[in-house]
């Protein structure tokens, strides 16, 4: 892994960079955390100053208040929300910004949870299963596979219930994306990592060629080209995501772009950074950036993004 | 005078078929390094690029997990760099998010290494550096790596890189797909692309995938399980269908007891029978009771066992004798070097009289076929009753015998109190007595096998041991076996010597609870320990 020195944090800090009118830009990065194994930022989609975030290996979940203190300090460790193994990769809000949907465990051994962000109190959403896929929320509903078989969960006082089949299932499968049970994704590539948007129309998904978005209502599917752990904005109108460079062994430069849900308007928003910028998500307000440096969590201001 | 009543009839040892589940359940992620526009490294003097070493080896290795019932997530099955620009946008991000949705239980990213420099050429596995000093040397990463590049080791011929303390070949280091999926992963670096020797090895089919065979056989070996044969699912490897046939017969390979010596023979464990794998203990046991042989140097643990070979086995582990003068002739391969093993298999019921193909592979259907009728003759009417013995006082020469009175002209065993035998000469005397004969040499009514005294054809080890055995055609029915031990005096032999010893009988332990008897023989008596029926 490239040897990240945060030199290039420094200019930030002391001074912002001036944008032209109408462009978007990042500026003022403050860094949240330094025990070098945080990974994974994802803001509330209600509050701009809570971020949750995962460990190295994907172990856990972490939420962090963004408090002035804290900022300046950037010295803030997370609260732990979630202790299970595995648990950090593909957790999801809830739309209330109340509770954390994942899943934890491996094959053969695995399960889908809740987490209510207040009081830890973990709700069970499904019982141990062999094969449980990432859970999406769509339309109030939590959707996951569950050996093999699509299941869905209402969210509802921030606790998931057992819901009738209604609404349209989200999923991934066996490396197939499935929208109430049809494939929307390409035969013959694996593909994975499913998100919906928070207005439930738009679903992100990466395949092994590239990072796509399918429009619910008119069935069309957008390539957005090479990327990377896409996250949307709180109006579903964006995504953020990154696009990793890498030498075959590791990864040697990570870009973080903005783009429109229909593909236009790709911003790199980390162009001229020699920095392995990651894993990018965006504030409910869209005004602050969290992403992830060399094993820390940063915030960055975005200007110019409407 | 004082008699004995029949011994202790305890049925004890519940054979129960094992279950051989393998990988089933188990989903492993398998990512053949670079591709596409991304070759790695190549070596130019023969056009070999590692990008081609890697999905061979790793189609391999694939070809093998599923035949062992595992799923398997791949990231590329051809000469691809996903991503929808073109090179060095890259895709490592997307391999790991691949593994980590499909939540794999282990990663194996298959890759060769290079150096400026053609000479190295060694063979290592990189597990997870954090920095700071903290790796994955010792988490289950780690562990998996070691049973990995042990195996590498081996289908290689190289030796190991540096690295890991205490696990020789592992070493640690920062990588993206080690470090961004969320479970134990490991990228094997195979052997060196830029090593001529070796380009020229990794531009052959056969070599590629029996590494791909090694990485898959080091996963099994750190799940405990036996692998499949390098020849694939039609094919059982040697070493675990003598796993198959012990456990189906109840020989633990913890009650080998023997050790590096057996019945007279020194027993050399051959050197390609790596003593960490899972099927370790049961090469040496097979080794201890005779039931595998040979002093080649190799065993082969990793080669499809073929059904002359597996007949051996079963007829060597019952045991059922050879050359028995009652038996009717097999047909099929006289003067072959198993015809003896394959008709007393025939005489058995366990093959039936057709050509089978003796050296082709046998699959695991087939195998368990030949173990179920084995285990039929084995715990049946038909099965013999065999009697083990050990001792440890040095210089002590214990001979086993059985009595059979009906033979012996209703002749009587006579002992005292102390069940010292008392007419021992005359009973030796009569045709009652099982006695010496050596399987491969000459048939008698038994198999004695024996480490001093006896055949008196081995040299001295500080230990003794003897079976004997009756073949099933030759006992009495219903008949009743004395059981002795006799102590032999040769001057400087100890003034007594205890007798471990255990029977089986239809296949059962015919020890009350179990455990082994104990018995104490003084020098130059025989004891009676007890009658055997054969009802």
């Amino acid at each position: 892994m490239k040897k990240t020195t945060l030199g290039f944090l420094v200019p930030l800090l002391c001074c912002n960079i001036g944008f032209a009118a109408n462009e978007i830009g990042i500026t003022n990065l403050r860094k949240l955390t330094d025990s070098g194994d945080n990974i994974a930022p994802s803001f509330s989609p209600t509050d701009n100053n809570l971020i949750a975030f995962t460990k190295q290996k994907y172990n856990g979940i972490y939420t962090l208040q963004l408090d002035n203190n804290r900022r300046s300090n950037g010295a803030a460790s997370g609260q732990s929300v979630v202790d299970a193994p595995k648990s950090g990769f593909g957790f999801v809000w809830s739309p209330d910004g109340k509770a954390i949907v994942f899943r934890a465990g491996e094959t053969g051994s695995t399960h889908a949870g809740l987490v209510d962000i207040n009081n830890k109190q973990q709700t069970n959403l499904s019982d141990q299963s062999s094969d449980i896929s990432i859970p999406v929320i769509k339309d109030g509903k939590v959707f996951f596979t569950k050996d093999g078989v699509e299941t869905q969960k209402e969210l509802l006082s921030n606790a998931a219930r057992r819901s009738a089949n209604s609404g349209v299932s989200v999923a991934q499968n066996n490396g197939r994306i499935l929208i109430g049970g049809s494939q929307i994704s390409k035969d013959g590539i694996a593909c994975f990592f499913p998100k919906v948007s928070p207005d439930s129309q738009k679903i992100s998904y990466e395949c092994m060629d590239g990072l796509y978005v399918y429009h619910i209502s008119t069935n069309q599917t957008i390539s957005l080209g090479a990327g990377s752990n896409a996250q949307w904005s709180s109006n579903s109108a964006k995504l953020v995501y990154e696009q990793p460079i890498d030498n075959g062994h590791d990864v040697v430069k990570s870009d973080v772009f903005i783009v429109n849900a229909d593909g236009s308007n790709k911003i790199n928003l980390t162009e001229g950074i020699d920095q392995i910028v990651r894993r990018p998500s965006l504030s409910p307000d869209g005004k602050k950036l969290a992403v992830d440096v060399n094993g820390d969590i940063y915030v960055v201001d975005l200007v110019g993004v409407n | 005078m004082k008699k004995l009543n029949v011994l202790y009839v305890a049925i004890l040892s519940v054979i129960c078929a094992p279950t051989y589940a393998s990988l089933a359940g188990k989903k492993i992620g398998v990512d053949p390094g670079h591709g596409g526009c991304d070759p790695g490294a190549v070596n130019s003097t023969y056009s070999v690029r590692e990008s081609d070493a890697n999905l061979s080896t790793a189609l391999s290795l694939k070809k093998y997990l599923e035949a062992d019932s595992a799923n398997v997530a791949i990231t590329r099955t051809t000469d691809t760099r996903f991503d929808s620009i073109p090179c060095p946008t890259s895709d490592l991000t997307k391999r790991a998010n691949f593994f980590n949705s499909e939540q794999v239980n282990y990663t194996i990213s298959v890759h060769h290494n290079a150096s400026s420099s053609s000479s190295p050429n060694y063979t290592v596995v990189e597990v997870q550096d954090y920095g700071n000093g903290s790796t994955d040397c010792d988490a289950t990463s780690g562990k998996l790596a070691y049973a990995v590049v042990n195996r590498l080791k081996q289908s290689t011929g190289l030796s190991t890189g540096s690295g890991c303390s205490g696990k020789p070949g592992v070493h640690a280091q920062n990588l993206a797909i080690l470090r961004e999926t969320g479970m134990p992963a490991i990228l094997t670096e195979v052997s060196f692309v830029s090593n001529n020797t070796e380009a020229q090895k990794l531009q052959k089919t056969d070599y590629l995938n029996s590494n791909g065979w090694a990485i898959y056989a080091g996963l099994a070996d750190f799940l405990g399980q036996t692998p499949i044969s390098i020849a694939g699912n039609s094919g059982v490897s040697r070493a675990k269908s003598l796993k198959l046939l012990l456990d189906k017969f109840g020989i633990s390979s913890a009650n080998a007891g023997f050790n590096s010596y057996r019945f007279g023979e020194s027993i050399t464990i051959p050197s390609d029978v790596n003593s960490s794998t899972s099927y370790y203990d049961y090469i040496v046991t097979g080794y201890n009771k005779g039931i595998v042989s040979g002093n080649s140097g190799s065993f082969s643990p990793d080669r499809a066992v073929n059904l002359a070979e597996f007949l051996t086995m079963i007829v060597r582990a019952i045991p059922i004798p050879l050359n028995n003068p009652s038996y009717a002739e097999y047909p099929y391969g006289q003067g072959d070097w198993y015809y003896s093993y394959a008709k007393a298999a025939y005489n058995a019921g366990i093959i039936g009289n057709s050509n089978y193909d003796f050296f082709g592979a046998l699959d695991e259907a087939s195998m368990n076929a030949l173990l179920n009728s084995a285990y039929e003759y084995f715990m049946g009417s038909k099965s013999g009753i065999s009697i083990y013995a050990k001792w440890t006082q040095q210089y002590a020469d214990i001979d086993v015998y059985l009595y059979d009175p009906v033979s012996g002209n209703n002749t009587e065993i006579q002992y005292d109190s102390n069940y010292t035998v008392t007419n021992m000469s005359a009973l030796t005397r009569t045709n009652g007595i099982v006695y010496y004969g050596k399987p491969s040499t000459s048939w008698g009514g038994n198999l004695d096998y024996d480490s001093y005294g006896g055949n008196g054809q081995q040299p001295w080890s500080g230990l003794g041991e003897e079976r004997i055995t009756v073949d099933s055609l030759m006992l009495r029915r219903p008949g009743k076996y004395s059981i002795i031990f006799c102590h032999y005096d040769w001057g400087k032999n100890p003034a007594s010597a205890t007798v471990e010893w255990w029977g089986i009988k239809a296949g059962r332990n015919i020890n009350i609870g179990g455990q082994n008897f104990f018995t104490p023989i003084e020098k130059g008596k025989c004891r009676y320990t007890g009658t055997l029926s054969t009802n």
